[in-house]
């Protein structure tokens, strides 16, 4: 940090090359010209509306929703990424996403699949950290925040193991050995400088 | 003779502005009253003498010698002067006193340079419009005016604005404007003082008018070129302008100011040798110009080049430099705005060219742009650029045309990727569009030789179909084409579209106008039509992206054709209609699928724009007869109700679609709204009578058929009118003009559609003694699935056609009969049905009703009547009377009796809700909605039977014990349960109550008066029944929420402004009182829980701003309601309350927001809640079955709950200080934390947000 930037040219993406769920959802409605007063020659009549007490009839736009469009789903590895790539990196002043240190396919959930909602089962998620170069002095301090995020965000039966991608970093064992020491990570968060190092880095997640 | 020295020491000596104006006044008509001998003016102007006199030598001495005080009484006193002038009648002053009074103000300028400048300019400005004012002494007040020299920048602002306007309003007036020219010549040395007087000037005000002062100079006067560039020199410096604050306390804006300084550049073409220099270099910067400036760079050349008087001196000298210039700043432009504006600005410069000067730098153009489209890299540019010169003129662009054409096909042939086709094909559609833009125009706008030039670039175009598109198109149409293949086929249809548009002439559009070779156009239709056959019925998931958009390309491209080519429809719809015939060989399921996908296609193809041929109806009429009739056959042949239901939607696209072109296409719009409803501007059109004109539709439009039997209706007098064997029926009603001709067919076709849908989905019984008439379903409705959604779509197509009517043609149509006889007023009873007439004979089912609906109803309560004709007993019958009554422009009761006791009939059969016991049990919902529809057009109070019923209904409904109703009740009541066998008596209570409370809703919306005092007492006595009182609470929602039955296209709802303010402090707010449990005891804990469900349900259909004074009662309400309810509905709408009373950030919810944080954190795990509740003294069962949904753990509710929870919480962080919330943070957080594991992704993310917020609070 003191010493400057250590990178000064990292590979940046932009936010439309980030993964994001909306890309997933493909539209289902129907979309051409020819549908364009789809939405008044269908519109449910107000005579089946809740208020008339027949909400479950069917029609053409399907049953009503009580949920508002939410659904049950678990956490998945799109959510951890969404929780952990909008860390500021510490030199740069862009996110851990933007500069792919974390990529979603270096994601891990171990879930077991009999339970997959249930909320006292123990589950792992495994972060791969990519450093933006191979000698990057801030690897453990992105992987200690990461740690962090997460460790605050995920309920208490998640365990997060924080890792350096393998070949990625000339010290990588180290690095793993300091992020998986939970005395080491406890001390690191006595120590004030390094807090607010963290602090700063996390002030971007939403 | 006046005192003026008394008016002027009131004056001077008032500090009031009211008062000063009051003694002005007064002086001014002392002025023009008193004798003429006394020489009035004189005196006036010696009344000030004392204050004048007094400085006369210390102005000239120096401002330090004299007392503010006499400073400002002396700039009263001239004010005074000033004031009074204002006031004084401008044709009052002769020569000789405008003199006077110029030379005495004009001196002021001199000799009073610290508060005399603001009046003397005011009354100069006076004088200056004063009839007796002659344009020489113009220069006069020029001079004194100029005569400040230096002490000019010392005035306030506000003194230089009263002088620059002074100076504005001189140099404007044409008489005056002529002696200065006519003295001072080319030189205009007047000119010259003034810049040197008001330059350096910065006050955004002054320089708005001295723009406009100079604006007016260069156009107006002629100065010599010196002169100009002097002017144009103190203009430019200020380049570009802009406001240090964008809210100067005047109001004026940096864009006035832009626009102002604009206009000076683009004021004369003698700047213009100053002016496109000036702006060339400013934009050849580059990178040091902002986006901003850039943009003002632009727009003023646009100005400049547009205004341009004298093209030859003005643009023509700098036309290259400009080009070359603009064209640097499209090809390296990195903001879009910049570059479109540039755009622009080229259109423009090659809008001022023409002839040899046009050719020579249209030859430019190619020379840079037409080898830049062999190059992927370079084609968009040169698009741009290419476009935007042939967007100039109709020379320029078939310059452009020429020219570019060629170069775009051999650049095609040799394309390096599909991102060049595709913008090679782009431009060549562009140039399409402009062509079509170009030849469209109104005949105004184009010379001969414009449209000469255009005609003459026709063959260039018509090459186009197979030099350019046939090959892309018949690659793509191909079942195995590439992705790459489809893009760009996507775009050659888009061309082939454009082709078909393109037209030979510029006045007429006719069939065969088109450009097109008809066996050109055949080849193209035929193949576009067999892609879309064959790919139309495919899933969405089954095709790509780039498949889709092709699709959409052909539909697009086949309705331009078929506008143009209109027997390529009927064909179309042939081979349609003949494969859905040949998909129920195979089953009813692949021809639902089949219709679902083709019928709107057909519908966008043939209806979405006007045909070129004289018969704009040809295709609508083609499609609904062909879709009636299939629809006939498939009823006959016992299809399920679900294929019935796509013809009903097929119908009501094609209605729409052709009506929005219609619309579109007629210069004035279809319907206007007046007084008493819509007018078509049909009025006493013949066809519109009840006689005619089914006949007539059926003569006119042959192919429509006809579902059921006529044969046995009633020839109405009308129809027995006389024609000639050799003249179809029909001639005779035409309208003479075009438009009413179209407007009137199509509304009849409308009507006459639904009227056979109507009339194939009823038929006439008599019952089984042949003593009742009545209307009932057809034996088409055997009770299956969907029969009821077809109902409602049929019913919905009569909606439309009859909203589209007119108020004239609705009453002149009859059509408020028809809601009880559907369309089947005319049929003749016969047989078994004719013995209920009296007279016998050929009776009619209008005869009939003549004498069966009246006004007067006398109802044996304890067997009501079934009602006459169509007792809206069934529910699918109701929703046809539904698709009437809805859309009717009613606004009175109806004075004939059979139309008042249609609706009178109407109300007594919704309160009755009788149910037809043959049939299996089903709400009669949309009778609910025709009872609010109705009771919200007409006054109700003037049907005082109906409001009595109404009252006695509602109150028997809410009497929860049978030993307070009176015999009528008990009757009503024992009736209502008769009706309703096996549901418990507090449901019965409940629907007898619901037709009440939705003719109430009606009726509040225009409430006046008091007639509904009783009925609502009811009502808010309802929530007080311990058994029933918590289903009234939840239908208090009823009065309150916005419904889209009260607004139909043409009939919008009868709203009085103040009406939900009234409707709260009336129904809610004595409920609201209710709704806390009393410490006393008085009220049960139950019947405030219901009370308080009641006004949940009303308050979350009204605005904060209603119930705002009573915030702190309704928070400590929601409290409890959470605190003690299960986890339901009403939890949610008292949280939705909450969150919205916190956005507000009122003090008053400060003590609150302990429990408000308690509350939400509560429901975040609602085990938690459930056991915290039951600590409740609440009978626990009995709200478990108040509450909708409540209770249950896997209610879809509470995820709801949560995240707005959630919501509320995060927000409080915004909304309130710190301070407040502070010390419950580390236990919000600690709370929030448990729920971060939740099932529901939006839970999580928004207890993220939640904690994120809370988390700052702390640190």
């Amino acid at each position: 940090m003191d010493g400057g930037v250590e990178n000064a040219n990292p590979t940046i993406l932009s936010h439309a090359e980030l993964p994001t769920r909306q890309n997933k959802k493909r539209s289902t409605g129907k979309t051409g010209i020819e549908h364009q007063y789809d939405h008044i020659i269908l519109a449910r009549p107000d005579y089946l509306s809740p208020l008339y007490g027949t909400d479950d009839v069917a029609w053409f736009d399907g049953p009503l929703d009580d949920t508002d469009g939410l659904t049950q789903e678990p956490i998945d590895e799109q959510e951890i990424y969404d929780l952990i790539s909008t860390i500021s990196d510490p030199e740069h002043p862009l996110s851990l996403g933007q500069l792919a240190v974390v990529n979603l396919p270096d994601i891990y959930i171990t879930r077991p699949p009999s339970t997959p909602l249930e909320p006292n089962t123990l589950v792992t998620v495994r972060v791969e950290v990519t450093p933006t170069i191979t000698h990057c002095s801030l690897a453990t301090v992105i992987g200690l925040g990461i740690r962090v995020r997460l460790e605050q965000a995920l309920p208490p039966n998640y365990r997060v193991d924080v890792r350096i991608k393998e070949k990625t970093h000339s010290q990588d064992d180290q690095v793993n050995k300091q992020l998986a020491d939970k005395e080491r990570v406890a001390a690191a968060m006595e120590n004030e400088t390094l807090r607010g190092v963290l602090d700063k880095m996390l002030e971007t997640c939403v | 003779m006046t005192d003026f020295r008394t008016l002027a020491l009131e004056y001077v000596l008032s500090d009031e502005p009211e008062k000063q104006k009051r003694s002005a006044l007064n002086a001014a008509s002392a002025i023009q009253s008193d004798p003429r001998p006394s020489n009035p003016v004189l005196r006036w102007v010696q009344s000030i003498g004392s204050w004048i006199a007094a400085d006369e030598g210390s102005a000239d001495v120096g401002e330090g010698g004299e007392s503010t005080g006499d400073v400002i009484a002396r700039s009263k006193a001239l004010a005074f002067l000033a004031d009074t002038i204002e006031a004084l009648d401008s044709e009052f002053l002769n020569h000789d006193q405008v003199s006077h009074l110029i030379s005495f103000f004009g001196s002021m300028f001199k000799i009073d340079h610290r508060h005399g400048i603001m009046p003397a300019a005011r009354a100069l400005s006076r004088v200056a419009s004063m009839k007796a004012f002659k344009p020489t002494q113009a220069d006069r007040i020029i001079q004194s005016v100029c005569g400040l020299g230096d002490d000019f920048k010392a005035q306030s602002p506000k003194t230089r604005a009263v002088v620059y306007d002074l100076i504005s309003q001189i140099v404007s007036q044409p008489d005056a404007a002529g002696d200065l020219q006519h003295r001072y010549g080319a030189s205009a040395g007047f000119m010259v003082d003034l810049l040197q007087l008001c330059r350096n000037e910065r006050d955004p005000m002054c320089l708005l008018t001295w723009f406009g002062i100079l604006r007016k100079f260069l156009t107006e006067y002629s100065p010599s070129p010196e002169v100009v560039t002097e002017i144009f020199n103190v203009f430019s410096a200020y380049f570009p302008i802009s406001l240090r604050s964008s809210h100067h306390p005047s109001g004026i804006t940096a864009e006035d100011l832009k626009v102002a300084l604009r206009d000076c550049f683009s004021a004369h073409h003698s700047v213009a040798g100053q002016a496109f220099p000036f702006l060339i270099e400013r934009l050849d910067q580059g990178e040091g110009l902002t986006a901003t400036v850039k943009l003002d760079i632009l727009r003023t050349l646009k100005a400049c080049l547009q205004k341009c008087t004298d093209a030859n001196q003005g643009v023509i000298p700098f036309a290259d430099k400009i080009w070359t210039s603009l064209k640097y700043e499209v090809r390296n432009g990195e903001v879009e705005d910049a570059v479109k504006e540039t755009l622009q600005v080229i259109g423009a410069l090659f809008s001022r060219l023409d002839g040899d000067n046009l050719q020579r730098l249209v030859h430019t153009v190619q020379q840079d742009c037409l080898d830049d489209l062999d190059n992927p890299t370079y084609t968009p540019a040169a698009q741009k650029l290419l476009l935007a010169v042939s967007s100039g003129s109709p020379s320029a662009f078939a310059l452009v045309a020429f020219a570019a054409l060629q170069p775009v096909k051999d650049s095609l042939r040799h394309a390096k990727s599909t991102d060049h086709t595709v913008s090679l094909l782009n431009l060549l559609n562009s140039l399409q569009e402009v062509r079509c833009a170009r030849m469209q125009q109104s005949t105004a706008a184009l010379t001969p030789h414009h449209v000469g030039v255009l005609q003459r670039t026709e063959p260039a175009f018509v090459s186009l179909y197979r030099d350019v598109f046939s090959q892309p198109f018949q690659q793509a149409i191909h079942p195995e084409a590439s992705k790459e293949t489809l893009i760009i086929g996507e775009k050659a249809i888009q061309g082939l579209a454009l082709l078909f548009k393109q037209q030979h002439s510029v006045t007429c559009s006719q069939i065969g106008d088109s450009i097109l070779a008809p066996e050109d156009a055949s080849e193209i239709i035929s193949d576009l039509s067999s892609f879309l056959l064959s790919r139309a019925f495919r899933t969405k998931d089954e095709e790509s992206e780039e498949a889709l958009a092709l699709l959409q390309a052909a539909i697009r491209a086949l309705q331009a054709a078929v506008t143009r080519i209109p027997d390529a429809f009927s064909k179309l719809v042939t081979d349609s209609f003949a494969i859905f015939e040949g998909a129920t060989n195979v089953s009813f399921e692949e021809l639902w699928t089949r219709l679902r996908s083709m019928l709107p296609k057909l519908a966008f193809i043939g209806c979405s724009e006007l045909p070129v041929s004289e018969d704009k109806l040809q295709h609508s009429v083609l499609l609904l007869s062909s879709l009636l009739r299939q629809l006939q056959s498939m009823i006959n042949r016992k299809a399920p109700a679900g294929v019935w239901a796509e013809y009903a939607i097929g119908i009501h696209t094609t209605m729409y679609t052709f009506w929005v072109a219609c619309e579109n296409s007629l210069e004035r719009p279809v319907r206007e709204k007046k007084v008493e409803g819509y007018d078509t501007g049909l009025k006493d059109d013949l066809r519109f009578s009840p006689g005619r004109w089914v006949r007539y539709v059926s003569s006119r439009f042959s192919s429509l058929p006809t579902l059921q039997d006529e044969s046995m209706v009633k020839t109405l007098e009308d129809e027995n009118e006389g024609t000639s064997d050799s003249e179809p029926y029909y001639k005779k009603l035409l309208a003479t003009e075009s438009r009413q001709q179209l407007v009137g067919d199509m509304l009849l076709v409308y009507l006459f559609v639904a009227r056979q849908l109507y009339r194939r989905a009823t038929s006439i019984i008599s019952s089984e003694n042949a003593t009742t008439i009545g209307i009932r379903l057809s034996e088409d409705f055997q009770g299956k699935d969907n029969e009821y959604s077809y109902a409602v779509l049929i019913s919905r197509v009569a909606q439309f056609a009859i909203s589209r009517l007119g108020f004239w043609e609705q009453n002149q149509l009859r059509l408020l009969e028809q809601v009880p006889a559907l369309f089947r007023a005319e049929d003749v009873l016969v047989d078994g049905l004719g013995s209920e007439a009296e007279s016998g004979g050929h009776q009619s089912l209008r005869d009939v009703m003549a004498s069966k609906f009246t006004p007067e109803l006398e109802i044996d309560w304890s067997n009501p009547p079934s009602f006459p004709i169509n007792p809206l007993t069934n529910e699918c019958l109701v929703l046809l009377a539904f698709g009437i009554m809805a859309p009717l422009q009613l606004t009175t009761i109806p004075v004939d009796p059979m139309s008042s006791g249609i609706i009178t009939r109407l109300f007594f059969a919704g309160l009755l809700s009788r149910v037809d016991p043959t049939l299996p049990p089903q709400p009669l919902t949309s009778l609910m909605s025709l009872l609010m529809n109705v009771s919200n057009k007409i006054p109700l109070n003037e049907l005082t039977n109906v409001l009595d019923s109404a009252r006695a209904q509602i109150e028997t409904a809410v009497s929860d014990a049978h030993s307070k109703m009176d015999l009528q009740q008990s009757e009503l009541l024992a009736w209502h349960v008769s009706q309703r066998a096996g549901q418990s008596i507090s449901e019965v209570r409940k629907l007898m109550a619901r037709p009440v409370l939705y003719i109430t809703a009606g009726a509040l919306r225009r409430y006046k008066g008091n007639y509904l005092k009783a009925i609502l007492a009811a009502i808010i006595r309802g929530p007080a029944d311990l058994e029933a009182g918590h289903m009234f609470a939840s239908d208090i929602e009823i009065l309150f929420k916005e419904s889209p039955v009260l607004q139909t296209d043409s009939h919008p709802r009868v709203v009085n402004p103040l009406w939900r303010q009234r409707a709260y402090m009336e129904i809610v707010k004595p409920m609201l009182d209710l709704a806390l449990p009393k410490k006393d005891g008085s009220t049960s804990m139950t019947i405030a829980a219901n009370y308080s469900i009641a006004v949940l349900h009303a308050l979350r259909n009204l605005s904060l701003e209603i119930y705002e004074d009573d915030m702190e009662q309704i928070i400590r309400m929601i409290i409890c309601v959470v605190r003690m309810l299960p986890l339901s509905l009403e939890t949610l709408y008292g949280l939705q309350l909450v969150k919205t009373i916190c956005q507000k950030g009122s003090d008053q919810v400060t003590p609150f927001l302990g429990s408000i944080i308690d509350i939400c954190t509560s429901v975040l795990v609602p085990t938690e809640h459930e056991r915290k509740r039951n600590r409740g003294a609440i009978n626990l069962e009995a709200l478990h079955a108040m509450t909708k949904d409540g209770g249950s753990k896997n209610s879809p509710l509470i995820p709801r709950i949560q995240v707005l929870a959630l919501e509320i919480l995060r927000d409080l962080t915004k909304h309130y200080e710190a301070r407040h919330l502070r010390n419950e943070a580390p236990a919000v957080v600690r709370r929030l934390g448990r729920i971060l594991g939740d099932s529901y992704r939006e839970t999580r993310a928004n207890a993220h947000s939640a904690i994120s917020a809370w988390h700052n609070l702390i640190r």
